[in-house]
C-alpha cells in the first residue's frame, strides 16, 4: 500500500517536470506588447465605451413595473364572489398543506346552501412563502395568488392580513382563475378534455396505457 | 417669518431637514448575506435594477463604513451572535432591513435551529415580504426606509418632534 502511494507520488511531479520543461510553456519571454497591455486594456475601453450607444436595460422601478404574467406568484387573496360573500367553504386544506402554516381559519356557518364559511381567515405575509400550494390544493378555487409582489412594511402587525383584507373581487382574479384550471387540471376543464367514463373523470394520459389496478 | 419674505431667491430650511436629505439619498448597506435572498440582493444591485438610482448602491463589508444592514436570509441562532455583533459595530445612525420571510419571521422555518424573525436579537426597521423577494420589493423596501429616515429627528433614532409655527 506504502510503496503504490510512493510510486503515485513520485509519478507526478515527474510529469509535471516534464511539462515545465517544455520550451513553449517556460521559454517564452513577452514581447513588449503583452508587457504594457495596452491593447487588451483599449479593446476593454472600446467595449465600454460602446455601451453609450446601445439601448438601456436599467428598468426604473417605481414607473416601470414588472410586466406580469398570470403565473406570478403574488400575495394569496381570496376569492369574492359578486355579492361579497367568499368562496371559501372553510374546509380547512389548505390551513393543512401549507409548509410554514402560515394560514389560520375559523370556521362558521352560513345559511347560504354551502353552509360553511370562514368565519375569520388570516394570513401571516411574514410566514406566507408565496408557494401556490394552497391555490393547488384548494376544491373550491376560493383563494389564488395575486400579482401583487411588493409588500413591505415598519412592523409585524401590518402583515397579518384577515378576511376584509384578502378578499378581492372575482372580476379582477379572472385571469389567474382561468391560469390555474389550466395548470391544475380541474374537473371542468377536465371534462372538456375527456368526458367521464363510467361517472369517472379520466386524464386522457392514462387512456394510453391503462394502469391495472389490484385489489386483495 | 421674515428672511422668506425679504429674499425671495433664499431658501430656507431645518437643519434636520438637510441631514436627513443627506442621509437618506447616501445610504451605505451592510450586505448579510445569509442565503438565496442575497442573489436578489446582487441582482437589485446589477445594471438592471440599479439600486444606484437611489444611492444605495456602495456595498460595503465593512460594518464600520455602512449605515443599513440588510440582513438577507435565514439567521440560525450559532449566527446570531455574529449578525448582532456586526450590528453593535456599525455607526450610529444605523437601520435594519430585514429582508424575506426568513429573516421578518423565520418564515418556512419552524424549528430550534433558526431566529424567528432577526428582531429577536437587532431592532429592524422595514420588513419585507417575499420567498426570496423581487428586486423590485427590495428596493420598495428602500424607498420606504428613505421616507422613514425623513421622519426621523437629526440623531437619526427618535421621530421628529412637530415643529411649533408662531
Amino acid at each position: 500500500m506504502s510503496a503504490e502511494s510512493s510510486a503515485m507520488t513520485t509519478a507526478a511531479p515527474q510529469r509535471f517536470a516534464a511539462a515545465v520543461a517544455s520550451p513553449k510553456v517556460l521559454q517564452h519571454t513577452l514581447t513588449l506588447n503583452e508587457r504594457l497591455f495596452f491593447w487588451p486594456f483599449l479593446k476593454a475601453l472600446a467595449f465600454t465605451f460602446s455601451r453609450m450607444f446601445k439601448k438601456d436595460i436599467t428598468r426604473r422601478y417605481p414607473e416601470q413595473k414588472m410586466d406580469v404574467k398570470p403565473s406570478l406568484h403574488g400575495v394569496p387573496v381570496l376569492v369574492m364572489n359578486d355579492d361579497g360573500s367568499p368562496r371559501c367553504v372553510a374546509c380547512g386544506l389548505c390551513e393543512f398543506v401549507c409548509p410554514p402554516r402560515a394560514i389560520d381559519i375559523t370556521p362558521g356557518e352560513t345559511d347560504r346552501p354551502i353552509e360553511r364559511e370562514p368565519k375569520e381567515f388570516v394570513i401571516d405575509m411574514l410566514r406566507c412563502i408565496e408557494c401556490s400550494y394552497c391555490e393547488e390544493v384548494c376544491p373550491e378555487e376560493a383563494i389564488v395568488m395575486s400579482t401583487d409582489y411588493e409588500v413591505v412594511g415598519r412592523r409585524r402587525e401590518d402583515f397579518v392580513w384577515n378576511l376584509t383584507k384578502l378578499l378581492k373581487p372575482i372580476d379582477q382574479l379572472k385571469v389567474r382563475l382561468d391560469w390555474v384550471r389550466r395548470t391544475y387540471r380541474r374537473w371542468d376543464v377536465a371534462a372538456e378534455i375527456a368526458p367521464p367514463i363510467g361517472g369517472v373523470y379520466r386524464d386522457p394520459r392514462w387512456a394510453e396505457k391503462p394502469k391495472p389496478v389490484e385489489r386483495h | 417669518m421674515g428672511v422668506e419674505e425679504k429674499f425671495p431667491e433664499v431658501v430656507t430650511t431645518q437643519l434636520t431637514d438637510l441631514v436627513g436629505w443627506a442621509r437618506k439619498n447616501s445610504l451605505w448597506p451592510m450586505p448579510l448575506g445569509l442565503s438565496c435572498c442575497a442573489i436578489e440582493m446582487m441582482a437589485t444591485v446589477g445594471p438592471r435594477f440599479d439600486l444606484s438610482r437611489f444611492g444605495a448602491e456602495v456595498f460595503r463589508f465593512s460594518p464600520r463604513q455602512s449605515d443599513v444592514m440588510i440582513v438577507a436570509g435565514t439567521l440560525t441562532w450559532k449566527m446570531a451572535s455574529v449578525a448582532r455583533r456586526i450590528y453593535d459595530q456599525m455607526p450610529d445612525p444605523k437601520w435594519v432591513i430585514a429582508m424575506g420571510v426568513c429573516a421578518s419571521s423565520g418564515g418556512l422555518y419552524r424549528n430550534y435551529a433558526v431566529v424567528p424573525g432577526v428582531d429577536r436579537i437587532m431592532p429592524v426597521d422595514i420588513y419585507t415580504m417575499g420567498c426570496p423577494p423581487r428586486p423590485d420589493t427590495l428596493i420598495r423596501a428602500v424607498m420606504e426606509l428613505q421616507k422613514k429616515i425623513d421622519e426621523l429627528a437629526i440623531d437619526g433614532r427618535r421621530p421628529r418632534e412637530p415643529v411649533l409655527v408662531q
